[in-house]
């Protein structure tokens, strides 16, 4: 519970904006993801953070009719998922516990006081008991001592490694009928937006968990520039800005000659972060720290390609001229205060690599402190110009939501993702918000997603967003009807972040949802742009196989502390081929087997 | 008497000074650091403009920190531990380190005993299996957690039994020429004996409890229930605050309270108690780690 | 008769009951705390499935064994513990001797008071507590950096991800750490060695000098081989929680220990069995060092620990 009083200080004094509220988690969040050690820049993981960030709402839009009223008159598996037990149910749960990132939530509502809990209770007779609260970075320790106890929760997300370890030991219920009884349209939008996603969860044609996960295109980075720095090294339009690496280290040098550097933010989560990472470096010579794709039937990793050399030799050339901060590789983008995030909030670079959701966060903070700023976004790099191969995930799985052995009441993780789904969905529009009593405004602030064991997160729902409101902005709307409204629980943010940004131009806060989320050539468009023109390479793998579970941590770390040393000039670029043996005498050579008979048998 | 002091003597002394002055110097100045860094303004803390005077001095961390209730209720949990689990621990230490010190010709089980506790020294079952037992005992989340395991410490008892040992036999004998039992010869005679070891181990275990943190962690289910050391090894190893989208006032409440210098005020307060303790028992040390630990 | 009343009375010495009471309690807590966990040794032995439990996890025997040991990052955890101990144990040792002689040389007793004192200090931080300052300090920007380019003109060193400098720094703040302690316990003995061994020497003519050198030194030389044997016994302890709270992935070639390599493995990692076979093969060796040095203080100075 440490740290929310500190936002509770912070929000004393602060004008309620519901888009603060609402769209919180999606700048926020990511940071929290990059917990301790877990969250190494690993490419897989890249696309983890929006994932789990955004508090939404369930998706695939247009047609249906709005949520809140279809609860009475739903019909087949809507009517079951509201209906209440008719004795209490008890529903074990842990937690890692974050704060609250809706700056409102009130000062002494802990998660067992929370709105979830209370309702759930109220009604669906289903009483949430968390067996135990550990804060987020102590999670994997608390879980891995709790697991060898032979202990599960009844509902708990699990990453595709636990997942994996505990459906193999018989720890996990088959969900599959339950599945088949509870699906319904605005559930599949969750887990199963393509219709076979669902598939991902299943061993042996067994449901064992609810994938939960992101667009594929999330994984994509972009540049983000401050024209109004670059003015001074006689950039003053977009046009000018770099498309190939030779050109971006012209800019660089400049940059470096103005200012002595470093010019571009690093961290020791150098591939995937998202952030003030290499990722886009990487990108430009069609090259991946990781993932799996297909060469010719067979699969290969790509952290073992050979051309991942010349990447990483450029960087190290780029290291020695001062472009990163010396000691770059001590610091975690994702830690409290960190030293990089201070420093783009701060001005410090007119240069920031990064995905869609940067001007949400960090960037709206510097916007904020230096209004003059003009943050675009520029042409993704390449070595000849042209849009390079890209390689994205077949199915990001970020986390399983699964059911636990000793569970009496299986279908109760239905009810409760459905019932999430509807309130969220029911308070989110303007005029309901708008309409709210203040004992009202405190339930809803009371309302923690993060302390709840599943998302609701649609993965398609940044792309409808995006397309829906900027139709309905030529149209010339300010105001919607509930009905003209997606039915994914981003929506309404958005939707405020829109009217928001058309009333405060200025503001930087306005700015950093507006722009990552809806502006044409903001965040999520040139993001979908990307995956639309690139010539996409699939990371075919999304199970985990035995192998991966017992040495895919080690191997990540052999590759990570091998890249490093290689970018700050530790060893030899040609180290590169001693890791490329190590990693497979390793166990590299065990999972490549795996995945592929895996492949072939899919 | 007096001896006759060259130049180079003197040279010498002042060499010997300076040396020794810098080393003190490299033990306090770091204590002054936080101190210093937990009165300065985040401005100065963030741009490492504090150095051991504090810098555009303020109480902001300190007000900060007494608005927080959870950091003081961690604080009653380790001052409730400190007290419980050393009473534990002494109890423990002297009624086991008598028996221990008694001679083989006396108490013929000593040696069984003592390879029974010294094996534990050396072989341990390993953080897992711990937890488990933890676990099946109904101890996770119990404040109790933080007192049982550690409650025997063989390391202890050793120094303790070394310095039993040491004592002169005759007085013990006297006590039992008098018709007392190894209760009353324990109580009245060896324990008043032994003031410098226990005032020494009572430091250790005192300070053994205060500065614990990992048990917290990983025992405890629940971080309302952290004693003070986790609370704040939580927050200084990794802390994953999450900055989410600010309003104008939010940055300006923030940039006035910087988690560096609420940190350093933890840190300080949690130092002072040392402090405050070490000097009353620190003049028993040298007897009560010398004798205990290493035999002449 | 006198002499039959004594002996009578000196026979409730040997009573023994009182004594098996009294050590009750620690046998328990023993027992519960420190042995009952040790069946779960049996998981460096299993495929240990935390569902299937000890009775029915698969009994692997010594693979768990054989599969760490082909670990590269095994070895390189076992040879940083060695490396980190051993300048532990020695520097542990030599620096506090130093300080302890030139204490001894002050001549004004308040500050030889005070100096003793103060080094005692950070003996009672914990490592949480510190490494927060430490890694400030020597942090790229931190005050280290500043005093070397300020005074001496040196580049700015990345000391927390460079393998060159980072294993010294958590050698030398543990010796810090921990030098107050020595340094009273060595103190104590030079100040017992006979004030007669000097005044010969002096009247040899000696120099101070050659008095520490000659009559000093080879006083304390016992305790010092003591301490010293004491140390080598831990040689596979190179201190967990220091590591455990200031390291990070990029310095792991050089300061990952055993420990904490068990430490990721088993809790963060998951994998149960490879964890416990570590530990059991760091037990192993450690009681061979133990059984070893003691023995040698033994047979060379009749000191016995127990």
């Amino acid at each position: 519970m440490k740290k929310r009083t500190v936002k509770r200080l912070l929000s004393s004094a602060l004008v309620a904006i519901m888009t603060a509220s609402m769209l919180a988690g999606c700048g926020g969040e990511p940071a929290s993801t990059g917990d301790g050690g877990a969250a190494e820049s690993k490419a897989e993981e890249s696309s983890r953070a929006p994932a789990e960030s955004s508090e939404e709402t369930p998706s695939d839009s247009g047609e249906a009719e709005a949520p809140a009223e279809s609860g009475e008159e739903a019909q087949g598996a809507e009517a079951l998922l509201l209906e209440p037990y008719e004795e209490p149910v008890e529903i074990h749960v842990v937690l890692q516990y974050r704060e609250s990132e809706d700056p409102e939530t009130p000062t002494d509502v802990t998660p067992e006081t929370s709105t979830a809990v209370k309702l759930l209770s109220e009604e669906l007779n289903i009483n949430l008991v968390y067996d135990w609260i550990v804060n987020a970075d102590q999670f994997s320790q608390k879980f891995g001592a709790e697991m060898a106890a032979g202990n599960i929760p009844d509902v708990v997300m699990l990453s595709p490694n636990d997942f994996e370890d505990l459906a193999s030991q018989g720890g996990l219920i088959d969900l599959t009928e339950y599945y088949e009884k509870y699906t319904c349209p605005d559930l599949e939008n969750i887990y199963n937006f393509d219709g076979n996603f669902i598939n991902v969860g299943k061993k042996d044609g067994k449901l064992y968990g609810l994938p939960m996960g992101t667009d594929p295109a999330q994984s994509t980075s972009q540049m983000y520039y401050d024209m109004n720095q670059l003015k001074e090294v006689g950039i003053t339009s977009a046009d000018q800005l770099p498309k190939t690496i030779e050109e971006f280290e012209e800019l660089c040098d400049t940059l470096m000659e103005k200012t002595g550097g470093p010019v571009l933010p690093a961290c020791k989560n150098y591939f995937g972060a998202q952030l003030g990472d290499f990722t886009p470096f990487f990108h430009a010579y069609e090259s991946w720290a990781g993932g799996w794709y297909d060469n010719n039937g067979t699969l290969e990793y790509a952290g073992i390609n050979e051309k991942n050399k010349e990447v990483l030799s450029k960087l190290n050339e780029w290291y020695e001229k001062g472009y990163f901060k010396k000691d770059f590789a001590a610091y975690d983008i994702w830690a409290a205060d960190s030293p990089v995030v201070n420093d783009i909030v701060a001005g410090k670079y007119a240069i920031v690599p990064g995905s869609w959701w940067v001007p949400n966060w960090p960037l709206n903070s510097n916007k904020v402190e230096h209004p003059e700023a003009d943050w675009v976004v520029g042409p993704n790099l390449s070595l000849d110009g042209e849009q390079p191969d890209i390689m994205i995930s077949r199915y990001p799985v970020n986390n399983f939501i699964a059911v636990g052995k000793d569970c009496t009441n299986p279908e109760a993780v239905f009810k409760m993702i459905y019932w999430s789904l509807q309130y969220t969905l029911k308070n989110s529009p303007p005029e309901v918000q708008n309409a709210m009593s203040d004992e009202e405004k405190t339930e809803w602030h009371s309302y923690v997603y993060t302390w709840l064991p599943y998302r609701i997160y649609s993965p398609t729902c940044l792309r409808q967003n995006f397309e829906v409101i900027n139709q309905y902005a030529k149209d010339g709307k300010t105001e919607i009807s509930v009905g003209d409204a997606p039915r994914n629980n981003e929506f309404w943010g958005s939707w405020a972040s829109y009217l928001n940004y058309a009333e405060n131009p200025d503001d930087g806060v306005a700015w950093g949802t507006y722009f990552s989320r809806l502006a044409e050539n903001g965040g999520v468009d040139n993001m979908i742009k990307t995956v639309e023109t690139a010539d996409i390479i699939y990371d075919e793998v999304y199970v985990t196989t035995p192998s991966m579970i017992s040495k895919q941590g080690e191997l990540d770390k052999l590759r990570d502390n091998t890249y490093i040393s290689i970018i700050m000039g530790e060893t030899p670029v040609d180290g590169f081929d001693t890791f490329v043996e190590q990693w497979k005498a390793q166990g590299g050579d065990d999972i490549a087997r795996e995945v592929n008979e895996w492949y072939q048998n899919k | 008497m007096k001896v006759k002091r060259s130049v180079s003597f003197y040279v010498y002394q002042v060499f010997n000074t300076v040396v020794l002055a810098l080393v003190a110097l490299s033990c306090i100045l770091p204590i002054l650091h936080v101190f210093a860094m937990s009165l300065s303004s985040s401005n100065a803390a963030m741009a490492g403009r504090v150095g051991f005077v504090p810098v555009e001095f303020t109480f902001t961390a300190y007000e900060y920190l007494i608005s927080k209730k959870d950091f003081f209720h961690s604080v009653g949990i380790s001052a409730l531990r400190v007290l419980v689990g050393t009473s534990f621990n002494m109890i423990i230490i002297a009624i086991t380190a008598y028996p221990l010190s008694r001679p083989a010709k006396q108490f013929r089980a000593r040696t069984a005993y003592m390879v029974y506790f010294a094996i534990t020294m050396f072989i341990g079952g390993g953080l897992i299996p711990t937890y488990m037992v933890i676990k099946n005992l109904h101890l996770l989340d119990s404040f109790w957690v933080l007192i049982l395991p550690s409650a025997m410490s063989i390391w202890n008892v050793i120094i303790m039994m070394n310095f039993i040992k040491g004592l002169p036999r005759a007085i013990e004998e006297a006590a039992f020429v008098d018709g007392a039992n190894h209760w009353q010869t324990l109580i009245k005679v060896i324990l008043p004996m032994s003031k410098p070891s226990l005032a020494s181990l009572l430091l250790f275990s005192m300070i053994g409890h205060w500065n614990a943190w990992f048990d917290g962690m990983f025992y405890m289910n629940n971080p309302n229930n952290y004693p003070m050391a986790t609370y704040l090894a939580t927050q200084v190893i990794n802390n994953n605050q999450t900055m989410t989208n600010m309003t104008p006032e939010q940055l300006a409440l923030l940039s006035s309270l910087s988690e560096k210098t609420v940190r350093s005020a933890q840190m300080f307060i949690a130092i002072v108690p040392i402090l405050v303790v070490y000097p009353f028992l620190q003049k028993f040390f040298v007897k009560g780690i010398t004798v205990g630990s290493v035999k002449e | 008769m006198a002499e039959k009343e004594r002996k009578k009375k000196k026979k409730s010495l040997y009573k023994t009951r009182e004594l098996h009471v009294m050590l009750l309690p620690a046998v328990i807590f023993t027992a519960v705390f420190a042995y009952f966990p040790m069946f779960g040794l049996i998981m460096a032995f299993q495929d240990f499935k935390p569902l299937l439990g000890f009775t029915k996890s698969k009994f692997v025997g010594f693979d768990q064994f054989a599969y760490i040991f082909t670990m590269p990052s095994f070895r390189q955890a076992f040879v940083n513990t060695f490396i980190i101990a051993f300048f532990k144990i020695i520097l542990s040792i030599l620096v506090p001797l130093i300080l302890s002689l030139m204490l001894n040389e002050v001549i004004k007793s308040w500050f030889k008071r005070s100096v003793q004192t103060i080094v005692f200090i950070p003996y009672f931080f914990s490592w949480a507590i510190l490494a927060g300052m430490l890694l400030e300090i020597f942090a790229y920007d931190g005050i280290v950096n500043n005093v070397l380019e300020s005074f001496f003109h040196i580049e700015p060193i990345a000391f927390l991800v460079s393998n060159k400098y980072f294993r010294t720094i958590i050698i030398a703040s543990d010796v810090w750490k921990g030098m107050g302690y020595n340094t009273v316990l060595l103190l104590a003995a030079i100040t017992n060695v006979d004030a007669a061994l000097y005044e010969a020497a002096r009247v040899d003519g000696a120099s101070r000098w050659k008095q520490v050198l000659h009559v000093t030194l080879p006083s304390i030389l016992p305790m010092v081989a003591v301490l010293t044997v004491l140390g080598l016994g831990g040689i596979l302890n190179a201190g967990f929680e220091q590591i455990l709270v200031m390291y990070n992935p990029t310095v792991e070639k050089t300061v990952d220990i055993l420990d904490t390599l068990v430490y990721r493995m088993g809790i963060a990692g998951h994998q149960y069995s490879a964890a416990a076979a570590m530990g059991l093969f760091k037990s192993a060796v450690s009681l061979v060092f133990v059984g070893i040095s003691y023995w040698i203080l033994y047979k060379k100075s009749d000191y016995r620990v127990f």
